[in-house]
């Protein structure tokens, strides 16, 4: 894992921040939340125990048996569909034991007018005797008698046809209606308009059809809605919810926007899906399946309700997932007398999110995020920069290494900070390294220096000695000296040649030559030297003339000779070759018989570096293949050994650029 | 060996390391000459400006003086112009310097010389200068095209101009001279010039030869090398 990759992993702790952030949004929403809904519980307390004498006692004595009657805004068509009534078709159900004929029934007021919608379902219908010819059978009729002050009317609608009617009473006092028939699937509906005023009216009805009966034998009291209290909920309930009161059945008594119809309310705006995500990320799913009421509702369905109706305080969260819009409901029963009369409803709707109407706290979340991504990015920013310097300055490191040379100036070493002092602290190791690697280099020539004078001495002295008259033991002791002597000069040579080549390289003479012939040449002049020896050449054709030092790359090429010669044995072959790329020449020497030690191969080119494990006739300085490294260096080559594939040998390259 | 005159030949040994100076001393007295050592400059000089020796070999480092022999070299050739004098290194790189002989050196000797080629340089030398102011011997001249070589007198000259060679030098190309178009051998020339070096040396004398010979005549080619083998003389083109 480098640098960068782990800055970048620690850069996302910063993501904590708007985790953080987005954790305490949670809670602020819950909290928001937690607080209308109090509030919302408070109001419809306060609502359900303050309903006005007048209402209450109305509710207590609401008859067992009512039909709601609503106050229309327009009057209806007399046309049999319901689009024109509230609550879409909301209506009190009767239905007959079997389940088979039901009816629904609606009334509504307008105008001193009385509008009711019959609602027949005749599942009998269906029934294939039903199919047979009617004949004698009763016809589908609805008996309807009403009682008002103005006395008791009785009408039978059984229209010869569907469409408009005319009905007149069927005894005294005489009366008439409108009314109009639409047959439907499994059943047909009657709407009706009747003159009369809803109060104080009763009515009963009777539905006969084919196959069954529907007897309403009591008399059936028409209950009008309660405006006043309507007004009343919506004075004192909370200004941005609605409020209902609703009978024992779930009949709506009052509705607080009703007496405020128009006002647009609450309504859903239109959200993105962006926002609908945000809130639900926020929120959390509160209630998948909403309780839908229609806008006008006159009977409230569902859950809630029928719990408050059973005495219980209830608080119901609900969201519509496409919208995002919530409802937060509240419902509370109305005890009176000991007996559960009713419920207040108490809702308000609001958009998904509470807090996104809390501008402060939106942004804070904003600004949370933007800095936590800020944050990330300078980190990432600082790592990458970081990671890349780091990277410069070990590469400009690694490269001085491998020049063995001491670099003019690294990377970075004049930055300030820690890296920088890495860079300078780097650079005096590396002049360090170079120091001594200089030291080392002129170590040989100063130690011969040093050592020519004493040799000097004991070599004179010797030589003295050895004109005096000496018997033959003393001269054969003086020869052995003198050999020492010699043996101790020669070293003395070897340790200081590489100084020696240094100064003849500044003389050297540069030629454009044919190395081919060259390498002919020299190896002619080895097999001479080194007779009984098999030496091969191996040169590539066509080479073009290069330009070079002759004298040095002979004095190289004799030092690689005479290292293959002296490290394999009498029978191992030498190979002198010459090669060509396109962007160098080389010169190479392989000799069978000889393994390179793998752990020293990169030294072996160094000053007093010997690898030979055996100790030789004449003394081994390491220095050989120095001047080889520095005879290629001065041609800008290279130089390298290998051990070849197989055990096939060693082979030691110059290679110099054309 | 004597000199072979009525009054033996006065050699001054300037050296610093006394063991040395004294082996030098006794060696050369037992080959006949009349021999003075000094250990420094300034002593050397107060001595030999009241009379001058007939040769003086000085070592290059002088005690404290790293160069001091080469300073000694200089005040001395003030002195005489034709005072032979032999150098005495330990150095390796002094040989550029001396070989220049921009010093007026006649001759120099590594410390790893052994005492008889010591005295056989220094009786080459005396021999030089015996033929250059006698002239009364008959000369052996060699001629090889435009080269003129007087063995008598140790001199050389080419197209009639005379090139400065060192005793050393000289020898060398008296060797090669010898078989012209003929490889002489890095150990060839070392056992026929009377010095015991190693081939690098060998090297670096021929160049020090062909630059001297490039300073009188620029087209100068004869001196050739044949790489891993030796050197030749390349007779002339007719």
């Amino acid at each position: 894992m480098n640098l960068r990759t782990k800055l970048a992993a620690l850069s996302l702790l910063t993501l904590l921040l708007p985790w953080s952030a987005w954790k305490l949004l949670q809670e602020l929403e819950g909290f928001l939340r937690d607080s209308q809904q109090q509030t919302l519980l408070a109001s419809a307390r306060a609502l359900a125990s303050a309903i006005p004498m007048e209402y209450s006692s109305r509710l207590l004595f609401l008859p067992e048996r009512y039909v709601p009657v609503w106050e229309l805004q327009n009057p209806p068509a007399l046309d049999g569909y319901f689009d024109d009534w509230p609550g879409q078709g909301q209506g009190r159900e009767f239905v007959t034991e079997d389940e088979k004929l039901s009816m629904r029934l609606l009334a509504g007021n307008h105008g001193g007018q009385l509008f009711m919608v019959f609602d027949v379902t005749d599942l009998a219908m269906d029934d294939p005797a039903a199919s047979q010819p009617a004949i004698g059978r009763p016809r589908d009729r609805i008996i309807l008698r009403t009682r008002s002050p103005r006395g008791m009317f009785s009408f039978t609608i059984s229209p010869e046809a569907p469409g408009p009617l005319q009905l007149s009473s069927d005894r005294e006092p005489p009366g008439q209606i409108e009314g109009f028939w639409l047959d439907r699937e499994n059943g047909y509906r009657v709407e009706l308009a009747l003159p009369s005023s809803v109060r104080n009216t009763d009515i009963s009805f009777e539905v006969q059809s084919a196959f069954s009966n529907f007897g309403q034998p009591g008399w059936i009291s028409l209950e009008a809605g309660w405006p006043g209290m309507s007004r009343w909920l919506n004075r004192s309930g909370v200004e941005s919810a609605r409020s209902w009161l609703v009978d024992r059945n779930a009949w709506v008594l009052a509705d607080s926007l009703e007496s405020k119809r128009g006002d647009p309310g609450n309504s859903a705006r239109g959200t993105t899906w962006l926002q609908r995500l945000l809130y639900r990320m926020v929120a959390g799913n509160i209630s998948a399946k909403p309780e839908t009421w229609p806008e006008n509702p006159v009977q409230l369905d569902g859950d809630t309700v029928s719990r408050s109706l059973e005495g219980e305080e209830v608080i119901s969260w609900t969201q519509d997932l496409d919208t995002a819009m919530v409802w937060n409901t509240v419902a509370v029963p109305v005890d009176l007398q000991g007996e559960v009369r009713g419920a207040v409803i108490v809702q308000s709707t609001s958009d998904g999110l509470l807090l996104a109407t809390n501008r402060a706290l939106g942004r804070l979340l904003l600004t949370t995020l933007g800095i936590a991504i800020g944050l990330a990015a300078g980190l990432w920013f600082f790592a990458t920069r970081l990671s890349r310097r780091v990277r410069k300055l070990s590469g400009a490191v690694s490269q001085a290494m491998q020049d063995n040379d001491e670099p003019d100036t690294l990377p970075l070493k004049d930055d300030r900070d820690e890296l920088g002092e890495l860079a300078r602290n780097n650079q005096k190791l590396l002049r360090a390294v170079a120091d001594y690697n200089k030291y080392l280099e002129t170590l040989a020539s100063k130690l011969s220096h040093e050592l020519k004078t004493p040799l000097a001495i004991t070599r004179s002295s010797l030589d003295n000695l050895a004109s005096r008259d000496l018997d033959a033991g003393s001269r054969q002791f003086l020869e052995r000296a003198q050999q020492g002597v010699d043996r101790q000069f020669a070293i003395v040579r070897a340790m200081s040649e590489a100084s020696r080549l240094e100064a003849s390289i500044s003389v050297a003479e540069w030629e454009t030559i044919d190395l081919g012939q060259f390498v002919t040449r020299c190896v002619e002049a080895y097999r001479n030297i080194h007779q009984g020896r098999v030496l091969r050449t191996e040169i590539q054709e066509g080479g073009m003339p290069v330009r070079c030092a002759p004298d040095l790359l002979a004095q190289a090429l004799d030092k690689l000779v005479d290292n293959a010669v002296s490290l394999s044995g009498q029978d191992d072959e030498i190979t002198v070759g010459l090669g060509f790329t396109e962007t160098h020449c080389e010169l190479f020497v392989r000799n069978t018989g000889t393994r390179l030690p793998e752990a020293f191969q990169e030294q072996l080119f160094d000053s007093l570096v010997s690898l030979r494990d055996k100790p030789g006739k004449t003394p081994h300085l390491g220095l050989g293949l120095y001047i080889v490294r520095l005879i290629a260096e001065v041609h800008d080559g290279t130089v390298t050994a290998a051990n070849l594939a197989g055990d096939e040998g060693v082979e030691l390259r110059i290679s110099i650029p054309v | 060996m004597a000199a072979g005159v009525d009054m033996a030949r006065h050699i001054a040994i300037v050296e610093d390391e006394a063991a040395i100076r004294h082996n030098y001393e006794d060696a050369l007295r037992r080959y006949g000459y009349q021999v003075s050592g000094y250990a420094d400059r300034h002593s050397a000089l107060a001595a030999l400006q009241r009379r001058l020796p007939d040769l003086v070999i000085i070592d290059v480092g002088l005690g404290d003086e790293v160069e001091g022999g080469f300073e000694l070299c200089r005040e001395l050739r003030s002195l005489s112009r034709s005072l032979p004098i032999i150098f005495l290194t330990a150095r390796d790189s002094d040989l550029d310097v001396i070989s220049g002989l921009r010093l007026g050196a006649d001759d120099y000797l590594t410390k790893d010389i052994s005492l008889q080629h010591l005295v056989a340089r220094v009786v080459a030398l005396f021999r030089r200068v015996e033929a250059l102011s006698g002239g009364a011997r008959e000369e052996q001249l060699l001629e090889r095209g435009s080269l003129k070589f007087s063995v008598e007198r140790m001199e050389v000259s080419w197209k009639d101009q005379p090139v400065p060679l060192t005793v050393t030098e000289f020898w060398l190309i008296h060797s090669l001279i010898r078989h012209p178009g003929h490889v002489r051998t890095r150990q060839q020339l070392m056992d026929d010039a009377n010095v015991l070096v190693d081939d690098q040396t060998i090297t670096s004398h021929i160049k020090r030869i062909r630059r001297k010979f490039v300073k009188v005549d620029p087209d100068f080619d004869r001196l050739d090398t044949v790489y891993g083998a030796g050197y030749r003389w390349k007779p002339d083109p007719e």
